[in-house]
């Protein structure tokens, strides 16, 4: 009897912290909400929501918000991860990788876009795909972090893509 | 004449007729127009010198100013500009306050700096179009890379006339999606030197490791 309770206190104790780990840690989990920022540090009218969570803390899932200032969002996900800081705007270390499929541009498919958001140093740049060919520099920029969510509306009439 | 020159004529015969029936075959164009191979963009060999303002392309821009003199390609923007090298790709983002250095091209620059190294094949169409005011002809490029890479794209160029053939519009489709820019105000004379000058090595603003924009809470 004493044998079977242990086995079953030693199977709960497993199943508990098996479902601890499967589920993601609220605690873990960072919101990122910003306006795009031009380089001088003023304001586009467009920004970025998204939750930083996962074990590891390398997961990406949010939306470009007020994208093109045509008040749409568009959804968005990625990783973080480390790019070399030749292919950064003034940064170093990990960026979070965000691809946005709502820069789609003329008939067709549509262009892809990458946004790499550095974390540490406040910094951010984009480029388009060139179809296998070669990426473009987009633009690049600052943001800054608040407490949470912020009010996505601006006086801005410039988006971050239309530079 | 003898038998074995009889032969000879008969084989070179079918030889020119074999020929001429293959050379029919691999004409799929239209009879008014005429193909060439060409080992360089004549986006990038010819208009070697030019101001305009471009709209459109893969960046959706609109009427912004773009230079050219030789290799430099430059593109103004409200509070700085932008000059990519055309043989390297690389390009600088210069402020009054701040430079950096990208080892890709300004979006801008599309279709300049596309299709870099791919080899070109040429085909007039004899219909001419006016754009914007402008008689043009029509030129097509099909680029395609020097390596395995499956990629076709097609360049289709309205060149005016009394531009000297300077295309005002370039329509650009590959996998799919079509991307159009579109030239006014240009000019074919030399910009200014001094519109390509920049830092050597960026030492100015914002630099590498240098924390951007304070943040304002635990959000970070």
């Amino acid at each position: 009897m004493k044998r079977a309770t242990g086995f079953a206190a030693i199977a709960l104790s497993l199943m508990a912290v098996l479902s601890m780990a499967a589920l993601p840690a609220s605690a873990g989990v960072t919101t990122y909400d910003f306006h795009f920022l031009t380089t001088g540090g003023t304001e586009y009218c467009d920004g970025i929501f998204f939750y930083n969570y996962g074990s590891p803390k390398t997961l990406v899932d949010g939306y470009h918000w007020n994208t093109f200032c045509g008040g749409t969002n568009a959804n968005v996900n990625g990783f973080k991860a480390g790019v070399a800081s030749v292919y950064q705007y003034a940064g170093v270390g990990s960026v979070f990788l965000v691809s946005d499929p709502d820069s789609g541009n003329g008939a067709g498919g549509g262009t892809g876009v990458m946004w790499l958001i550095n974390p540490t140093y406040h910094t951010w740049n984009f480029y388009y795909s060139g179809g296998g060919a070669g990426e473009f520099v987009g633009n690049e920029g600052l943001f800054s972090n608040g407490l949470g969510p912020i009010t996505h509306s601006s006086t801005s009439t410039k988006s971050a893509q239309s530079r | 004449m003898r038998p074995h020159t009889i032969r000879l004529v008969i084989l070179c015969s079918i030889v020119l007729a074999a020929a001429v029936g293959l050379q029919g075959k691999s004409q799929k164009l239209p009879a008014s127009a005429h193909s060439v191979q060409d080992s360089e963009n004549p986006l990038l060999s010819r208009f070697q010198t030019f101001s305009a303002t471009v709209t459109g392309g893969i960046a959706r821009d609109h009427d912004r100013k773009i230079y050219r003199s030789g290799k430099w390609m430059r593109l103004d923007f409200d509070d700085s500009y932008r000059v990519n090298d055309l043989d390297t790709l690389e390009m600088w983002s210069v402020g009054a306050n701040r430079c950096v250095k990208f080892l890709r091209p300004d979006a801008g620059s599309y279709p300049f700096t596309a299709y870099h190294n791919f080899k070109v094949e040429r085909t007039h169409v004899a219909e001419k179009e006016t754009v914007d005011g402008h008689v043009c002809k029509i030129e097509i490029l099909t680029l395609t890379p020097r390596d395995d890479r499956p990629i076709v794209a097609t360049m289709k160029m309205w060149e005016a006339d009394d531009l000297e053939g300077f295309p005002i519009r370039i329509e650009v489709s590959e996998g799919g999606q079509t991307l159009t820019s579109t030239y006014t105000n240009v000019s074919l004379k030399a910009p200014d030197p001094q519109l390509f000058k920049h830092p050597a090595k960026c030492g100015a603003g914002l630099q590498l490791g240098q924390q951007g924009v304070v943040k304002l809470g635990k959000g970070l």
